[in-house]
């Protein structure tokens, strides 16, 4: 079989996009109010240790994925039972970013049209793309990381006129405590979320280090990050973003340049669909590798099908309201998510690193 | 076989594009109503919220006329009001084009957030929409005057508050910028005033002057003057012009002074363990107007203009703010914020017993104005002898 390559530039540029998501729509960090973008420069921090750990364990076993790597390290049974958590985690993943999706839109776009159906067809999207590959995403990321970074470009040159930069102050004015727990928000969602990049990454051409992809990765989600916050609280003020649902979206639709540019948010919404179309595809794609690997399948495309249909009905079902949402996003998600993006990890990396080190596993081998 | 199938799939696809084709929820224009303003009132008889919405009505052809039409509904709630409504309109009213939401005295007395609510909340309503008090004896009256130049009394109205900027009058405010006013601990909201007046025998609208707000209950109104003051004091003055008794040996001709830029800073200061705010205005102005023939534009004559305006801007300044502590006693100036940004630690103390503190507030105003030009006239007009 052919295998299936993305250059070191797509994968950066993937991996930003999935990890702009649907979080940044969905404000980082609200908790903290006007300390947001300090919360987001600690999370980045913070996640620091967490994706060397990633990327360490992906340079141990070039070419595998994770469930390659459970299978070599905790042995073929075992292996198996743990790599059944890293086929859940996408899944819901996936529905929990399809549903951000729908609520989205129902909420700002299109309050009578069905739920299901936007996001039925950002389901069949994704089907499409992850049947059609994980090159495709690669170059789908080439053409679309650009869009988004200028469509935010352009907006953060329109907002100039409405900054406030009263907004900031007092820094810190509730102490550090709120702003280490937005942090901690930050870095289960969405950048330890790139724990799912462990099974893309094994299609890397690797002519860069792995370490280099990652780091870039991040680096650039953290400017894009941190410079957006910092421009919802300039303009916004900190008490509104914790209180509306969508605050990027909020403030650009202030934007009214002689009231001739104006009603831009669409723009706003369009980033929003590219790169939860992004992050949907990858947790789609890791879930079909998973459940292939689980079950020796030749290949995961037989059933790209039936898991996407899965994960839109999930999607569906999973909340009442988008109260349940914001509810289990911010209070919940951090804890639930913390056993996938590191426990787990940490301790594959620990038994991993001692059978190398004992001489049961060769290091670096290619499947 | 092949053949068939394809053909099949074929028309499959193109029926299709019948079914899926246009939007889910599509409203054709000529079935909606647009709303152009909102008023809202308390009704006198019952527990229930009178609503009244200003419509356009565009008639077609050659030349496309724009008429207003105002229709009023009582309901329990503002949305049941609005849902009332539509079995007057018959058409769908649509919110999206709303520029204005006038409050009455009532309304804006009982608490303002009872509507705010609604406004906020309906996802057709932009929040970039004004909002006023009415200081006549509804809200719905200034909907139902005749407008001078528009024929949308609305769409005036939201063009008279961005005006206002230069004319520095009354507070513009959008619904967003209320909701983070009343939402903040250490500020006060305030609100455009707008009442009518009898103008060349017809009675208008005229937006002047600022409603107090104290939490999110009115307690009262401030004229026109006051409001300049109260704009200096926020940093919100553009424009507008500033008028002074000339003063000095013949002590008699107006001056009227344009202003072109200010900047205003607030420092709270301590002394000896007392909060002081020291408000320091910059203002940028010219000569516009010397009825009297007296020179105000040589050097001693032009100090001493600057010197007795900032004097004037001064006192009105500190009265204004004594009056708002005494009768009001609501910081609608934004002291508090301020402390809160610039000493989180001393708010931190006094921040929970504002009220007190800011009824005792001592404030210092050190206005200086610079006269930068005397427009055309180099001279005042002097009187042949």
């Amino acid at each position: 079989m052919n295998k299936e390559m993305i250059t070191s530039k797509q994968g950066v540029y993937l991996l930003t996009l999935f990890m702009i998501g649907s979080n940044l729509f969905m404000g980082l960090a609200p908790s903290a109010k006007s300390d947001a973008w300090i919360a987001a420069l600690v999370g980045t921090l913070m996640a620091v240790p967490i994706i060397f750990i990633y990327s360490r364990l992906l340079s141990l076993f070039k070419g595998m994925d994770i469930f390659d790597i459970l299978n070599v390290v905790f042995g073929n049974v075992l292996g198996k039972i743990v790599a059944l958590a890293y086929i859940w985690y996408p899944l819901h993943l996936g529905a929990m970013v399809i549903r951000d999706l729908g609520e989205f839109l129902n909420t700002v776009a299109m309050p009578e049209t069905p739920m299901l159906l936007p996001m039925l067809f950002m389901g069949f999207l994704s089907i499409w793309a992850v049947m059609a590959g994980v090159e495709i995403l690669g170059r789908c990321s080439k053409i679309f990381f650009p869009i988004v970074v200028i469509i935010m470009f352009i907006t953060t040159l329109l907002v100039i006129p409405y900054l406030n930069f009263a907004n900031l102050k007092p820094v810190m004015y509730n102490g550090i405590g709120p702003v280490l727990n937005s942090a901690f928000d930050i870095f289960s969602f969405p950048l330890a979320e790139t724990v799912l990049f462990m099974a893309v990454f094994s299609a890397l051409k690797t002519d860069k280090s792995i370490y280099r992809v990652y780091y870039s990765g991040l680096l650039i989600f953290a400017a894009i990050g941190v410079l957006l916050t910092l421009r919802n609280i300039i303009v916004l003020g900190g008490d509104l973003i914790g209180g509306v649902n969508f605050p990027l979206y909020v403030e650009v639709s202030r934007i009214s340049i002689g009231e001739f540019i104006q009603r831009i948010e669409v723009s706003v919404a369009t980033t929003f669909v590219i790169t939860d179309f992004i992050k949907v595809s990858v947790c789609l794609y890791v879930t079909c590798i998973g459940i292939s690997k689980l079950f020796g399948l030749k290949s995961y495309r037989s059933i790209v099908v039936q898991t996407g249909l899965l994960m839109v009905l999930l999607a569906y079902i999973m909340y009442e309201n988008v109260m349940d949402m914001v509810y289990f996003a911010f209070e919940i998600y951090a804890y639930y998510a913390l056993p996938f993006q590191v426990i787990l990890p940490v301790i594959i990396l620990v038994i991993a690193e001692i059978r190398i080190r004992t001489g049961h596993l060769p290091a670096g081998k290619r499947v | 076989m092949k053949f068939m199938s394809k053909i099949l799939l074929l028309m499959l696809i193109l029926a299709n594009t019948l079914f899926l084709s246009g939007c889910w929820n599509y409203q054709e224009i000529d079935r909606l109503v647009l709303v152009a303003g909102i008023a809202i009132d308390k009704s006198e008889t019952d527990d229930q919220y009178l609503l009244t919405v200003e419509t356009v009505d565009i008639k077609g052809g050659g030349e496309s006329e724009m008429n207003s039409n105002t229709i009023t509904v009582a309901g329990d709630t503002l949305f049941d009001a609005e849902k009332n409504m539509s079995s007057i309109s018959g058409k769908k009213l649509y919110f999206a084009h709303a520029r204005v939401a006038v409050l009455s005295q009532d309304v804006a007395k009982e608490g303002a957030v009872k509507v705010i609510d609604w406004l906020a909340r309906n996802v057709e309503l932009r929040e970039d929409i004004e909002v006023l008090v009415s200081q006549a004896r509804t809200a719905k009256e200034i909907l139902e005057t005749g407008s001078k130049v528009d024929q949308i009394i609305s769409f005036e109205l939201d063009r008279v508050l961005k005006n206002e900027k230069r004319i520095a009058n009354a507070p513009e405010k959008e619904l967003w910028k209320l909701i983070s006013d009343l939402e903040g601990s250490s500020i006060s909201a305030v609100l455009p005033a707008v009442s009518l007046k009898e103008v060349n025998s017809r009675i208008l609208p005229s937006v002047m002057g600022t409603a107090v707000f104290k939490k999110d209950k009115l307690v009262g109104f401030l004229n026109g003057d006051d409001t300049k003051d109260l704009l200096f004091i926020q940093d919100k003055v553009n424009g507008g012009s500033l008028v002074q008794n000339g003063g000095g040996t013949n002590n008699g001709s107006k001056v009227s002074l344009k202003i072109f830029k200010n900047t205003t800073k607030l420092k709270p200061i301590e002394k000896d363990g007392n909060l002081e705010m020291a408000i320091d205005i910059k203002t940028t102005a010219a000569i516009d107007e010397i009825a009297g023939s007296e020179n105000y534009i040589d050097e001693p004559g032009r100090l001493m203009l600057e010197k007795s305006a900032e004097e004037t801007l001064k006192r009105s300044i500190e009265d204004l703010v004594k009056e708002v502590q005494t009768k009001y006693n609501s910081d609608i100036f934004g002291f508090g914020a301020k402390v809160k940004a610039d000493r989180p630690g001393v708010w931190k103390e006094i921040g929970t017993m504002w009220e007190d503190q800011f009824k005792n507030l001592k404030v210092s105003v050190h206005p200086e104005i610079t006269i930068k030009n005397s427009a055309a006239l180099s001279q005042p007009i002097k009187i042949g002898d």
